[in-house]
């Protein structure tokens, strides 16, 4: 099917010559052809001074519109990658402290606290700072860890070791006193473990009883800066 | 070609990941020694040494944990935030999450009461809203069958999160922390959350704290060892802070009589170096004649000579007769007593006729 306006343009680009049927597509190659012809007989053309002078006051006034044009979009345009990125940065902080309220507060300075074992001799404080970190270690400990087993089993023995001159440094301390009986029986089962089923067993029993809770209990305490 | 390359390579890969396995734990060994004998800065460079070299060692999310620990026992608090942050990002199903959320929670505190109480399963009477959010990957526990009505409590397996939780409460609202402890321990006498937090609530307001402590103590369901520790807290507070006495005293006054004794009796079976002391100024502050009735025949029922003092000093002038009676009753019972002493003791007794108030 005949396009009159596709034709005129690959008519123009020279893509075509064949004839056409179109009536009016004929008369418009025909007169086109009539002004290139009488165009090219008079050679190049050039504008006159009023021309150059017109056309540099419309260039002038032109650039200011478009300057103007371009800074009241400009401000757009330009800011609009920084403004998304804010918006981003924004809201992924919101994300992350939904997800984990606690990071508001992730700036917050500590100080420690020793004044509840005031008295309490030194060395027992040590001991129970390294019974806790056992303890968490064997709560953790699964049945296939030979060399964790292995490992626990020695340190329980080791321990066990210093246990009596632990609880002669503990004096009057009662609640240390305490967490240590029940420390030193859980040490006496770690080193004589002989089977996967004691583990679970030392394991919920050291959980029910709360040891390593116990055992925190009398070592320095973290003060936040806000409840100074 | 590709398989028998493959089973060509395989044993000697296995044995570079084996070597480096051991090697990784060999630095975390070091590392832990270094710990132990509180070279804390010494066991960072092991424990980060380990992590730097051998990341996907097994068992590398405890040397993490450890090298958090440490940071924290350094005092240096933003880089421990920054290794809990790398943890919780490159352990997310690591055993020692809780562990770790432990001490966040230690160094960056509670967002907020609520967020505390639900992380305690909490959530009764004059408890507010929801929380905000709750961090992911942190347990929550079972619910505990004993729960008072109007109250879900839940335990957590790591009580020691817990216990942290409870602490950052009581440090941050005292009261509230007091409220929580007391409804953990309907659900469980012998909570182990909340008697690891006796020190903490022994150093709280007294007139909060100590009738608190009291109650636990006087309390036939608490276990010897729950009352043992509150005592403790209550015998220490009473000797560093003059004020407090007076608070045990009227505490103890408005005790029932089987709580009074058992609380009493709680502190003399607890008596140590200052035991006495601490019941002899509880009975000199107290007005309430049942207060000082309940000390005299608690301190009596097993009198030694340490407790020959008081009991004399009780005996010539105590103004109820009844308590002075028990007194002198106690005293009787004891072998060796100076004569003087008794002799003392019959010059302060009003003539005969004269009856003392009715016990």
């Amino acid at each position: 099917m005949h396009d009159c306006q596709r034709f005129r343009e690959d008519w123009i680009a020279r893509l075509t010559g064949d004839p056409v049927d179109c009536e009016e597509c004929r008369r418009f190659c025909e007169e086109t052809t009539e002004v290139l012809t009488a165009l090219a007989s008079r050679g190049p053309v050039e504008p006159s001074e009023e021309y150059w002078t017109g056309f540099s006051n419309r260039l002038r006034a032109r650039l200011v519109a478009e300057i103007s044009l371009e800074h009241q979009r400009g401000s757009w345009v330009r800011w609009m990658p920084v403004l998304a990125s804010a918006a981003c940065l924004v809201l992924a902080i919101a994300w992350v402290n939904l997800r984990n309220p606690a990071r508001e507060s992730a700036e917050v300075s500590i100080s420690f606290d020793d004044n509840h074992f005031e008295g309490l001799d030194r060395r027992v404080v040590a001991f129970l700072r390294q019974s806790e970190l056992d303890l968490r270690n064997f709560t953790k400990i699964d049945p296939s860890f030979a060399e964790e087993i292995e490992d626990a089993r020695n340190r329980a023995s080791r321990s066990l070791e210093k246990m009596t001159e632990q609880k002669e440094a503990t004096g009057d301390f009662a609640p240390v006193q305490i967490t240590l009986n029940e420390y030193e029986s859980i040490l006496r089962e770690i080193k004589n473990l002989d089977s996967a089923e004691d583990i679970a067993d030392i394991q919920m029993r050291i959980r029910r009883n709360g040891l390593i809770a116990n055992l925190k209990a009398y070592q320095p305490r973290v003060i936040l800066a806000s409840q100074r | 070609m590709v398989v028998l390359g493959l089973s060509l390579a395989t044993p000697s890969l296995l044995r570079a990941q084996l070597a480096s396995q051991n090697t990784a734990r060999t630095l975390f060994n070091e590392g832990r020694d270094l710990w132990d004998e509180g070279k804390f800065v010494d066991a960072e460079r092991k424990f980060r040494e380990a992590l730097t070299k051998y990341p996907k060692a097994e068992q590398s999310d405890r040397t993490a944990y450890y090298l958090i620990t440490t940071l924290v026992s350094l005092g240096r608090t933003p880089e421990a935030r920054m290794e809990i942050e790398n943890f919780n990002r490159n352990y997310p199903q690591s055993r020692w999450k809780s562990d770790v959320e432990e001490k966040r929670l230690a160094i960056s505190g509670l967002p907020s009461i609520q967020w505390g109480q639900y992380q305690l399963g909490l959530r009764g009477h004059n408890v507010g809203g929801p929380p905000r959010a709750v961090p992911a990957g942190v347990v929550r526990g079972t619910k505990e069958p004993g729960s008072p009505p109007g109250l879900t409590i839940h335990t957590n397996p790591n009580v020691s999160l817990d216990q942290e939780v409870l602490r950052l409460i009581i440090e941050m609202d005292f009261p509230e922390g007091i409220r929580l402890s007391r409804e953990r321990l309907k659900g469980n006498p012998s909570d182990p959350a909340v008697i690891a937090n006796f020190s903490t609530i022994g150093s709280g307001n007294p007139s909060q704290a100590l009738p608190f402590l009291l109650t636990v103590a006087g309390d036939a369901q608490s276990s010897p060892h729950t009352r043992t520790q509150a005592v403790f807290v209550v015998r220490r507070r009473v000797m560093k802070e003059e004020e407090s006495v007076p608070v045990v005293a009227d505490t103890l006054s408005r005790f029932g009589d089987v709580e009074r004794r058992n609380a009493v009796d709680q502190m003399v079976q607890a008596r140590q170096v200052e035991g006495a002391a601490v019941l002899q100024k509880i009975y000199r502050a107290s007005s309430n004649p049942a207060v000082r009735m309940q000390i005299v025949e608690s301190v009596g029922s097993a009198p030694d000579a340490s407790t020959v003092p008081f009991l004399s000093e009780v005996a010539r002038n105590e103004k109820e007769l009844g308590v002075r009676r028990i007194a002198i009753q106690s005293l009787a019972r004891l072998p060796n007593v100076d004569v003087k002493m008794w002799e003392g003791i019959l010059k302060t007794l009003p003539p005969p006729g004269v009856r003392g108030p009715a016990k």
